[in-house]
């Protein structure tokens, strides 16, 4: 039972097979034994868990509850969440608790989920391993020597070990995409704006993104209806007529055998290059070959700007960076450093000591493209590449529906394989980056194994406001291969 | 070497939103530490800034007024810096795209009648959060942060450097700081912080095209700071050149204490703000539509306000400056001005448009506003529209005086008693209760009488001891209120050939009075009195005068426009006889005698309507 | 565009973080390989390209001008640093 899927616990909830709270136990057990070896939790709280999944359960009997009702769930710990411990992976917010919570809990609350925790990350998600959290490094499930992939490294361990079926994340450049890869689940972010950003610890505004992690794409679809909507506590927040995520996937196709029959796939030649893992290739390139069987044409696509896509990120989100993480200087809430001389010294110790390095580095990348004098060759210019960039993908989306490539160019490394080369690290998000810097929606789908047996991701980008159609071409595709139900072997529930 | 002073003014002018620019937290002045500083305010984390309507607006509002370009996208920046006062660690402010470009501001320097326009140019106006408060009182060393203030909306004015002196500066500041409250943009509550300048001067030789060095000077919360800071800081740098040294840019802090500025060592360190556009608000975009409904529900600008009072109320330019000071006292002007000549429009014979009674109203309540309600406003630190004297009160009041029940140095003490409230602040009980009149009120003396004859004589003595020999009703030494002594001898001698046609009739008393208005006279003659009894001849202003008082005495105007007998009837009835202190009247004693015993007859026959039937006394009055 | 320490120096002051001599040392060698991938950017010919500051080309909603929140200040000082009589205390601040 608990390795099902969220659509699956729904069915099990609303036939009363099992209650929530047996779910919300049956887990926590699982976390007690699993997660000690994976570090994918920073806060857990069994009592107020199991509280939550009482409470569902009423809901359930007095017929009131949704598709989600009772569904355990564990949010990436830069979701503030009354009542929880907000860290956002930080020892600058090691014990704050937040008084409000954010717009997308809010709303997976309020539909009946039962929160399990608050999920290990990146330091302000800044990171692709999760090797700079405050509170520790989370172990990947299929290799605990291997990282998970990150920012949303926790979340995305957890439900690949089954010790969640479902988590939240936040996608700034990839965060939910390449942990999803690394890890061997399903993840999705969705076109910026669909998902308020109140409540979310901004690393890089103009860029983050909230999407759900689970083991399939259908479930993605089930959580996002309730993630999404309009929030007017968010200036960037969209406001659009509500639509189900799975409405697609639900619907029949004219040839059950080719569903996809008249879906063209766009592959940019800049993903298929050089840099990129043979074996990864190898698995997405057999995927494709499923896709074409499953109707689906394939077209030779050039996106010309895509290729600097790491070095306008690298401008864009520590500039806004540097700026968001100003607030955390000690004088209302947050870490002050203990012993200090003056004003002056109290900001700077206090910083120092409250971030960790990647999060400091950040800050001096994104303080010195802002400078006077630097602000025009830096950050100007990396907002001009930005726009050739999206529109090299709205060019692309007149011809195709979907874009696929590998979610990152190789699979999950080792604990300290690119921490001390910056640029190494950075590279890793490649092919994630550009669909945020254009605010596509996008996602990773399992797709297959290295020569190691770790999981590969197939990267999926669609149009603006296409999730539901990009998620049922991820749906199609996982009615046909089994990667998605694929167990990690690192650890054993 | 002559010098050439170069000002330009930033001014933050708080919006006057009930909200703050980013947060729905309360922007009310004055309430206990950091109450009224929301989430967003105190910048804690995963909180979002949501802009507020009413502060666009305001700020559309003012570049109409000051006929600059309404961007129709702007953007939002921050503006980085840390400084415990700022929660986020930047401002969101506009920079390079701010809501409103251009514009200009008509100012007066100099004073008076002598104050001469000169017009600034506007570099910008741009919307932006405030900052809180550091409250440097001791706490063990350290320093108090209260951010109640932090996200009250601001419009940054920016102005061209085309001020010259600390006059143009002051009487810049002082235009803008109408301008503001004229059109609801800021309370303009100096005290309060709401208005708020900073300068940027430089000085030059007279005659050189390059700007000198210009230093900021913050910490202007007050005109008088202002003029006394700008003064001290060209005096600094004429004199810091002059003894071979160099201007350095920097900003400074006017300290009123010690009448100087000095360097502010929190902005030593060379600032380097970091603007970008703020990521987490996109463009403001103010559509022609929004703009058309800003400008269709604006106010009269105070520019057609004052050239309307000019025309319309014949006043001089000063005048109508002064009224214009804000909306608040044109207003009250205008309320003043209108209930006072609707009761003095209604008198037969002021149809000539020319010689509107307004025109005489308007420049006694031009007069009063400006004087001594503006004093006593001054003087209590209250607005206008606080005024604990209403229009319509002052209105009265100003009735009594022309009427001239009151002295202008009496009205004074009525205006007092009216200000603090005193008989519910109405003139005339005031008057009554003070026993102020100047009027003999032949009620009172008939109540007196009949209450005693001792008394009745007394109250004859009164009035003759007041009046002189008989109602000889003598302008008080010195006073320079004589209306008539600068008449032509023409209007004299023709009022006085109608009068004695006039007193030619019988029964009819005459009052040899000052010139009268020979048309109005003559109207009124028109009017074919029955055998009139007693004539009142009253001089055109005191007519109107007259006339309110009546109506302050509850009188029924509704008589006078249609029936001048009825309305002599009530005259009478009502017993009041009118006089004015401040033009010399001479009666012959007769006239008193024979009122006397008119009064007499009331007292005994009971009747009024009998006693003062129509017919009986008729009155004319003279109209202006 | 070599970064220089004066540079990492100058950079951690304006963002407030106290970095020492051997950490200055470390962020620029690090800095330095970031802003080698940054120069392949810079290449790029950007004339008439309008700046892109917002994933999406929307323009701003606004709120109306009411009073929406309440006070919430024993509730916010709870995770406060230092506190006196309701307000935030900081080290002395000199003007």
């Amino acid at each position: 039972m608990l390795d099902s899927t969220v659509a699956q616990l729904a069915r099990a909830l609303a036939a009363r097979k099992v209650s929530s709270v047996e779910l919300a136990q049956g887990y926590l057990e699982r976390i007690a034994r699993i997660n000690p070896a994976l570090n994918a939790f920073i806060t857990l709280d069994p009592d107020v868990s199991v509280a939550h999944a009482r409470a569902a359960d009423a809901r359930i009997a007095a017929g009131g509850g949704g598709p989600l009702t009772g569904v355990p769930i564990g949010h990436k710990d830069l979701f503030l969440t009354e009542g929880w411990r907000t860290t956002c992976g930080s020892r600058m917010l090691a014990n704050f608790v937040a008084p409000y919570e954010s717009h997308v809990t809010a709303q997976l609350k309020a539909a009946g989920m039962v929160t399990m925790g608050k999920m290990n990350m990146d330091e302000y998600a800044m990171g692709s391993s999760n090797e700079t959290s405050y509170f520790g490094t989370v172990k990947n499930p299929w290799n605990t020597a291997l990282v998970p992939g990150g920012s949303s490294g926790g979340s995305a361990a957890a439900v690949a070990s089954r010790m969640l079926p479902a988590a939240t994340g936040t996608d700034t450049g990839g965060s939910i995409r390449q942990p999803a890869m690394f890890c061997g689940i399903t993840g999705m972010k969705p076109t910026y704006g669909l998902c308020s950003r109140y409540g979310m610890i901004a690393f890089a505004s103009s860029l983050d993104q909230a999407g759900p992690f689970a083991k399939t794409a259908e479930d993605c679809a089930l959580l996002l209806n309730s993630m999404v909507g309009h929030d007017a506590r968010d200036a960037t927040s969209l406001e659009r007529p509500r639509e189900d995520y799975t409405r697609h996937m639900a619907a029949a196709p004219a040839d059950p055998a080719r569903p996809l029959e008249g879906i063209r796939i766009g592959l940019p030649r800049e993903y298929f290059g050089e840099g990129t893992a043979p074996d990864v290739l190898a698995a997405v390139e057999a995927a494709l070959a499923e896709y074409r069987k499953l109707g689906a044409t394939t077209v030779d696509i050039s996106l010309p700007n895509v290729n600097l896509s790491v070095p306008v990120y690298y401008v864009i989100a520590p500039a806004e960076a540097s700026s968001n993480l100003s607030r955390f200087d000690g004088v209302r809430y947050g870490h002050r450093a203990a012993h200090y001389d003056d004003l002056l010294d109290m900001y700077k110790k206090t910083r120092a000591e409250g971030f960790g390095a990647e999060v400091k580095r950040r800050i001096l990348i994104g303080t010195y493209v802002l400078s006077a004098g630097y602000y025009d060759a830096y950050y100007l210019k990396a907002q001009q590449v930005r726009r050739l960039i999206a529109e090299d993908h709205v060019r692309a989306f007149r011809d195709v529906d979907v874009i696929m490539g590998p979610t990152a160019p190789s699979t999950a490394f080792a604990f300290g394989d690119k921490a001390d080369d910056p640029v190494q690290m950075y590279l890793n998000d490649i092919f994630t980056i550009a669909a945020n810097l254009a605010g596509l929606p996008a996602m990773s789908v399992p797709c297959g194994f290295d020569g190691r047996g770790l999981p590969v991701g197939l990267h999926l980008v669609a149009n603006y406001f296409d999730e539901a159609r990009m998620l049922d071409i991820a749906h199609r595709y996982q009615q046909v291969t089994d990667w998605h139900t694929r167990r990690p072997t690192g650890v054993t529930a | 070497m002559k010098w050439e002073v170069v000002i330009g003014l930033e001014t933050h002018a708080q919006l006057s939103t009930v909200s703050k620019i980013f947060s729905g937290a309360s922007t009310a002045f004055g309430a206990a530490p950091n109450t009224q500083a929301s989430a967003v305010d105190l910048a804690l984390p995963g909180v979002l800034p949501v802009p507020n309507k009413g502060a666009v607006e305001r700020a559309i509002r003012f570049g109409l007024a000051v006929g600059a370009i309404i961007n129709r996208q702007s953007v939002f920046a921050r503006k980085n810096y840390f400084y415990p006062d700022l929660p986020k660690g930047y401002q969101i402010s506009q920079y390079e795209i701010p809501v409103v470009q251009g514009g200009t501001l008509t100012i007066h320097v100099g004073q008076g009648d002598q104050a001469v326009e000169k017009v600034v140019r506007l570099t910008r106006a741009h919307l932006e959060e405030d900052a809180g408060k550091s409250l440097h009182e001791d706490y063990h060393g350290m320093t108090g942060i209260d951010l109640n203030r932090a996200g009250t909306p601001l419009l940054e004015i920016v102005s061209e450097p085309d001020l010259r002196s600390a006059d143009e500066a002051i009487a810049y500041a002082k235009q803008l700081h109408e301008l503001v409250q004229w059109h609801g943009i800021c309370d303009g509550n100096m005290q309060e912080g709401s208005f708020r300048c900073d300068a940027n001067v430089s000085v030059r030789p007279a005659g050189q095209k390059e700007y000198g060095t210009r230093c900021e000077i913050k910490n202007l919360n007050s005109f008088r700071f202002m003029e006394k800071a700008i003064e001290y800081e060209v005096r600094r740098q004429i004199e810091l050149i002059e003894d071979g040294g160099r201007v350095v840019q920097e900003t400074r802090l006017y300290d009123p204490d010690k009448d100087e500025t000095r360097p502010m060592r929190s902005k030593e360190d060379a600032m380097d703000y970091r603007y970008f556009p703020d990521p987490d608000l996109p463009p403001l975009v103010i559509d022609d539509a929004w703009i058309e409904r800003v400008r269709s529900a604006m106010p009269e600008t105070q520019e057609a306000q004052k050239a309307r009072f000019m025309s319309q109320y014949s006043l001089s330019a000063y005048d109508a400056r002064l009224l214009t000071a804000s909306r608040a006292t044109g207003g009250y002007f205008e309320e003043v001005a209108r209930l006072a000549a609707a009761a003095l429009s209604t008198i037969p014979g002021s149809g000539d448009p020319a010689a509107s009674p307004l025109a005489g109203v308007a420049k006694a309540a031009s007069n009063w506003i400006s004087g001594e309600l503006s004093a006593a406003l001054n003087a209590a630190n209250v607005g206008i529209a606080a005024c604990p004297v209403p229009p319509a009160g002052l209105a009265r009041l100003l009735v009594l005086t022309l009427g001239g029940t009151l002295s202008n140095k009496l009205a004074k003490e009525v205006f007092a008693a009216m200000w603090a409230g005193e008989n519910g602040s109405d003139p005339a009980a005031i008057v009554a209760a003070r026993g102020l009149q100047q009027i003999s009120d032949a009620g009172a003396i008939e109540k007196d009488r009949r209450r005693s004859p001792g008394r009745q004589r007394a109250a004859g003595r009164r009035l003759q001891g007041r009046q002189g020999e008989g109602v000889q009703l003598a302008g008080r030494p010195g006073h320079e209120g004589d209306p008539g002594q600068g008449q032509s001898g023409t209007g004299q001698r023709v009022a006085a050939e109608e009068a004695g046609r006039l007193t030619s009739r019988d029964r009819v008393a005459t009052l040899p009075l000052l010139p009268l208005d020979r048309q109005c006279l003559a109207h009124h003659l028109r009017l074919q009195f029955a055998e009139p009894r007693l004539l009142l001849l009253v001089p055109v202003d005191h007519l109107q005068r007259l006339l309110v008082l009546f109506l302050d005495q509850r009188m029924l105007l509704r008589y006078l426009g249609d029936d001048a007998r009825q309305f002599a009837f009530e005259l009478f009835r009502n017993r009041l006889l009118f006089v004015e202190q401040g033009f010399t009247l001479q009666v012959d004693p007769a006239l008193l005698q024979r009122l006397d015993s008119r009064l007499g007859a009331v007292d005994a026959g009971a009747d009024q309507r009998q006693v003062a039937a129509p017919g009986e006394i008729d009155v004319v009055l003279g109209g202006v | 565009m070599a970064l220089s320490i004066e540079d990492v120096n100058r950079v951690a002051h304006l963002a407030r973080i106290e970095v020492t001599p051997a950490e200055a040392q470390d962020v620029l060698r690090k800095l330095s390989g970031i802003f080698g991938l940054i120069e392949d950017m810079r290449r790029v010919d950007t004339t008439g390209i309008a700046p892109m500051s917002h994933a999406a080309d929307v323009s701003l909603a606004l709120r109306e001008d009411v009073v929406t929140e309440i006070d919430q200040r024993e509730l916010f000082q709870t995770v406060a640093p230092a506190t006196a009589d309701g307000l935030y205390l900081v080290p002395q601040v000199i003007e």
